[in-house]
């Protein structure tokens, strides 16, 4: 606990004397980015120390099939999630497919290793809480990189937390609950760094600018989701024609 | 007669008004069609050896988009602070930048099967024409693709492409106006950095 403790003051001084310290630059929507900067640095020495190596082994002694059937589980167990979305999102027709899925897979599809529901044509689609907010009127708010997660921002963060509640794991109880929640928490990380190795590596490849290239990812896709990807053309920005 | 005359003017003036932007569109519609034919066509040809494909598949982007329309949208609101010089030197490192990254993004495609899905008209000359693209390299799946068309000097010009979600002009302007505002607005500070990323480019200054 001290230990924790003291980290974090250290952690706090330092970012603090760095946001100092740092020119007086700010991007909008991004107030915190000489704190996010530090940490930014920190997640890609740790993706390159640790996560990516793991990702590539796991890529190579995993077989596809096997690969495939650890995630239709991991998303079986985010129906729940997408479900309570799709309802407060208004959008009945969603939550009923996203019930029938969570109802096909974990039984007929042995507790969701199996995609059973989209051989019978009920296409899986991705909600959260963070873009339930978003669909509300609620402001993104500060862009933030949290240490080891990654990139969100303050709407984002609020909806992962309430996500929790929503989790299988949160209402149910058996032994060794919380070793499962580490190895879920493990193997979803893992298995979603593997599914972008290339992409990693070309962004890596092609940025001028690592934290500012993974903030403009971060934004557009996340819009896009809130959007279901669904584009307003009107949304587009003008192209200054004048020679 | 005059009044006859007059008649046909009016009728003419609206069905052009009328079916211009149905035009518009078509015309948007046949030119990523034609285009993406043609880049396609180039990276799955194996009689061309890769300096050949790399400089056939170049040609054809700069025929297919306006890199000096890109260059100053990418600019954002630095665009209209720079000056003539400043704008040319930076269209130049872009360009180059630019080539160089789309080769590597779309190096990987050729045999894919491309299929336009519809279009929608933002305004008169302003389309994005949504296609999808499956087989080859796609791995079992099929990626949504869409196109924002311009018409520039009565020529139709891509001038951004949103590839799962991501509108890669207006990504790189994030990255541009980042550089530049991290150097005080100076736009050379982003040519430098451009240009510093081809072995092609001389850049003085």
């Amino acid at each position: 606990m001290l230990f924790s403790l003291k980290t974090c003051s250290l952690m706090v001084l330092t970012f603090s004397l760095y946001g100092c310290a740092h020119p007086l630059w700010r991007t909008k929507g991004d107030p915190l980015e000489p704190v996010n900067r530090v940490i930014f640095t920190f997640n890609t020495v740790a993706d390159k120390a640790v996560l990516k190596p793991a990702a590539k082994t796991y890529q190579t002694i995993t077989p596809k099939t096997a690969r495939k059937g650890i995630r239709n589980f991991l998303d079986n167990l985010q129906a729940p999630v997408i479900f309570v979305s799709d309802v407060l999102q208004g959008k009945p027709k969603r939550a009923a497919k996203t019930l029938a899925r969570f109802a096909i897979n974990t039984t007929v599809g042995i507790g969701g290793i199996l995609d059973v529901a989209k051989s019978a044509g009920i296409e899986m689609h991705y909600e959260d809480l963070g873009q339930t907010l978003a669909t509300k009127g609620v402001p993104a708010g500060p862009y933030l990189v949290l240490p080891l997660f990654g990139p969100t921002n303050a709407r984002d963060l609020v909806g992962l937390t309430a996500e929790l509640a929503f989790s299988p794991l949160s209402f149910t109880r058996f032994k060794g609950k919380q070793t499962f929640g580490r190895a879920r928490l493990a193997v979803n990380t893992i298995d979603r760094r593997a599914e972008t190795l290339q992409q990693v590596d070309l962004i890596r490849k092609n940025t001028l600018d690592e934290y500012v290239s993974i903030r403009s990812y971060y934004e557009q896709i996340r819009k896009d989701a809130i959007a279901d990807g669904v584009v307003d053309v009107h949304d587009l920005p003008d192209f200054d024609l004048v020679e | 007669m005059k009044i006859k005359s007059i008649f046909a003017a009016s009728v003419l003036t609206m069905t052009a008004l009328l079916s211009s932007p149905v035009l518009a569109s078509e015309q948007a519609v046949s030119f990523v069609q034609d285009k993406v034919a043609q880049m396609l066509s180039i990276l799955s040809d194996s009689s061309l050896n890769e300096a050949q494909k790399e400089d056939k598949f170049q040609q054809q982007l700069l025929q297919t988009a306006d890199v000096n329309v890109i260059a100053r949208f990418v600019l954002g609101k630095y665009a209209a602070k720079a000056n003539a010089q400043e704008l040319e030197k930076f269209s130049y490192a872009f360009q180059l930048y630019a080539l160089s990254v789309y080769q590597s993004e779309l190096s990987n495609f050729g045999s894919e099967v491309f299929e336009v899905k519809n279009s929608e008209e933002r305004r008169p000359g302003d389309s994005v024409v949504l296609t999808t693209i499956s087989g080859g390299s796609m791995d079992g799946k099929s990626e949504e693709i869409k196109w924002r068309v311009l018409e520039i000097k009565g020529t139709p010009r891509v001038v951004d492409v949103e590839i799962s979600g991501v509108w890669l002009s207006q990504h790189q302007r994030a990255e541009i106006t980042g550089i530049i505002t991290k150097n005080g607005g100076d736009v050379s500070a982003a040519s430098k950095v451009l240009c510093a990323r081809s072995s092609q480019c001389h850049y003085n200054g």
